[in-house]
């Protein structure tokens, strides 16, 4: 059957890239895979022929996916389910791209967009890495892909395609003037469209301008951490076990940055949108994004260690593999619907679990069982660190900075515990200060241990030069600190952990503005050389959570931690 | 061993000792009757407004003072009070998650998450109606 005013070319056009997009990232992942593998140089020149075409071609299909659903929701398209749900004619034309990521598929699509982005680049800058790290990234791009085709295979349904039809999707079966003759049994009127006079318009938590920027900051830096994932993946799989480290580090770091702003524009938006009273409320869809957070952090300083000292190599490689591994464990959560009861803004479920879990597994399995295989051949000092030296104390950061977030990571699977095991446990009475009351003492130690570790030498530190460095920073920020706690005395009445921290982390921020001001200049020369300038920008969310209770304007808290 | 074992070890036995904690303070999620066998303990009640029975709320009166009943999905129902503003969208919720602790013959609720239908299915019975009254409209 015809029916009146539909547009069905653009859909048409939409579901042919996609399935273009399936099929090219899976040759470019097999392609780069046998570029891997093959030792003839000729062979392996053909198939990194072939390995960077599909590619391109992935790119260009994932262009096209964005810009047709960007021309359906800008042209009010409402036979397409996707336009109808999440927009409207009157929404401003800025929100219409927020339209994007209300959605399960906007927001695979988006992420997608960002592996592509990041996979041009690294074709054009990681030389010998390419195949190895390009392979994993192609591989994630076919799962992302497949995640959007709709598709049935073998009565399976895989993936929920953004261009399905309003008509297709089941929300008019019920609609009784819609149908001939007011039957349902009958099929719809041929001019059914022109009762859909308009869409569902954009939840109106969303139509915020950090709902325009915050989302595709975030998904950068989801998207990013697989370049430390695939750096590490890469060297385990060649035996190339020290090298990576090096074309890794600016990556892991840029992804870093980007994540902690995107963390820290979320909070932004909670604040004004949301009925939180604060900037963070543990919400399990913000934990989610903070755990890869801190474990890519904490991957970074061993990172530093191991480029400095030989030292940790070997964690190292677990924390950028779990990095990736959480970024898919939170991607999970939000996305399953199993968060429902627990979350106020996780998606609900989407019947794509089956898909969901078969991206951790394929991911979690493969990467975890080389890292096990590889493990006595990684190169490790037998050497014991010295107490006094920097090494020693940063990696106790990490670990401590590392088992915070497993702690985190633990408590907001609640829900998944619930439904593997059928329990009933919830979240306890006052779920913020169930989290407070371990996390304030984390911060209190990374924020003592980063004001000390600084002023330690890597391998050996002699007791005159850590004295004769840290004593001006400690005086500097004790003034500093009792100004501000002199300014704002409720701030030294109630929050006296607080006053430990605003102590210390005043020696770190002064500390690092002199590093800063000292390197500023070689500093935009090469990103890798200054991580302080930044882990400046990356600003420290988990500072910003921890120290938020003092400037908050509503305080709703029963129960404060002192 | 080296120190940094210990140190590893120390910190997985502290974050074992963290969560076993953590467990002992989690509360659990209750219909009534069993909200009902466990008074003054801490619950999730799902359950939802049983419009039948009387709503009490004056805001002029008491703002902070909400009572209502709710049933759960067994058919048991329970008066709940509330000590705070009523919450927006309460009318329109189809299950409420309430938070608090069964006591003196009432459930004692601290908090109240209401779970709207979603927008969408809204708007469908908006647009619904809208069909038939244009329709209605044609017909004349």
């Amino acid at each position: 059957m015809d029916y009146i005013g539909e547009h069905l070319l653009p859909g048409q056009l939409g579901h042919f890239f996609i399935v273009l997009s399936v099929v090219a990232s899976l040759v470019a992942t097999f392609a780069y895979f046998k570029v891997t593998r093959t030792a003839s140089s000729v062979d392996a020149g053909y198939w990194k022929k072939l390995a960077r075409a599909a590619f391109v071609i992935e790119v260009v299909s994932v262009a096209a996916i964005f810009s047709i659903l960007f021309y359906i929701i800008y042209n009010h398209l409402f036979e397409y389910k996707y336009a109808w749900q999440h927009s409207s004619r009157s929404l401003e034309v800025k929100y219409l791209l927020s339209c994007f990521w209300e959605g399960q598929e906007g927001s695979t699509l988006l992420w997608s967009i960002w592996h592509c982005v990041l996979g041009l680049v690294l074709i054009k800058t990681s030389k010998t890495w390419e195949a190895p790290v390009m392979t994993v990234v192609s591989f994630a791009q076919f799962c992302l892909a497949t995640m959007l085709a709709g598709l049935y295979v073998f009565g399976w349904k895989m993936g929920s395609n953004p261009f399905t039809l309003l008509r297709d999707s089941g929300v008019l079966d019920s609609a009784v003037g819609l149908h001939i003759n007011a039957d349902l049994t009958q099929p719809l009127r041929p001019d059914y469209l022109s009762f859909i006079k308009d869409g569902n318009d954009l939840n109106p938590l969303l139509q915020n301008y950090w709902m325009v920027i915050h989302p595709p900051v975030l998904f950068l830096g989801f998207a990013s951490t697989i370049v430390p994932f695939a750096f590490a993946v890469a060297g385990l799989w060649t035996k190339r076990f020290s090298d990576w480290t090096k074309p890794a580090l600016p990556w892991a770091l840029f992804s870093l940055a980007v994540l902690g702003v995107g963390i820290m524009m979320g909070a932004a938006w909670a604040y004004e949108s949301l009925t939180f009273g604060g900037y963070w409320a543990w919400d399990p869809v913000e934990n989610a994004s903070l755990v890869p957070w801190m474990i890519l952090a904490a991957g970074i300083h061993t990172l530093l260690i191991y480029k400095h000292s030989g030292h940790s190599l070997r964690s190292t490689f677990l924390f950028m593999i779990l990095t990736f591994i959480f970024i898919l464990y939170s991607t999970f959560l939000t996305k399953s619907g199993v968060l429902g009861e627990a979350s106020v803004h996780a998606f609900t479920d989407s019947g794509m679990n089956v898909q969901l879990v078969g991206l951790l597994v394929l991911f979690f399995f493969p990467s975890l069982i080389l890292f096990l295989i590889r493990y006595k051949e990684i190169p490790s000092i037998k050497k014991e660190e010295n107490v006094s030296s920097r090494e020693f104390w940063m990696f106790i950061g990490s670990l401590v900075f590392f088992l915070a977030a497993i702690v985190i990571s633990a408590k907001t699977s609640l829900p998944v515990f619930n439904k593997i095991f059928g329990t009933k446990i919830a979240a306890p009475e006052d779920e913020e200060f169930a989290y407070n009351q371990i996390q304030i003492f984390v911060a209190v130690i990374i924020g003592v241990l980063t004001a000390i570790t600084q002023y330690l030498r890597y391998k050996d530190t002699s007791s005159s030069f850590f004295w004769k460095k840290i004593w001006i920073p400690t005086i500097l920020s004790i003034v500093v600190a009792t100004l501000i706690l002199a300014t704002w005395p409720r701030l030294s009445r109630r929050h006296l952990a607080g006053n430990c921290s605003i102590c210390v982390c005043d020696n770190r921020q002064c500390s690092l503005y002199l590093a800063w001001c000292k390197g500023k200049s070689q500093a935009f020369r090469r990103i890798d050389r200054s991580p302080g300038f930044w882990s400046c920008f990356a600003g420290h969310p988990y500072f910003f959570i921890q120290e938020r209770d003092p400037f908050q304007k509503h305080q709703r808290h029963r129960h404060r931690f002192w | 061993m080296k120190k940094i074992h210990i140190i590893l070890l120390v910190g997985i036995a502290a974050t074992i000792a963290v969560l076993i904690s953590f467990l002992q303070n989690t509360s659990t999620y209750d219909t009534v009757a069993t909200a009902k066998s466990k008074p003054g303990k801490f619950v999730h009640l799902m359950a939802r407004w049983d419009k039948s029975a009387p709503l009490e709320y004056d805001a002029l009166k008491n703002p902070n003072y909400l009572s209502f009943t709710a049933v759960d999905t067994l058919g048991q129902s329970v008066k709940v009070v509330y000590h705070q503003p009523k919450p927006e969208n309460f009318e329109i919720s189809e299950r409420l998650v309430l938070k608090g602790k069964y006591q003196d013959g009432y459930f004692d609720c601290q908090s109240i998450q209401t779970k709207c239908p979603s927008k969408y299915k809204d708007d469908m019975e908006a647009a619904k109606k809208n069909v038939q009254v244009s329709e209605a409209v044609e017909n004349k």
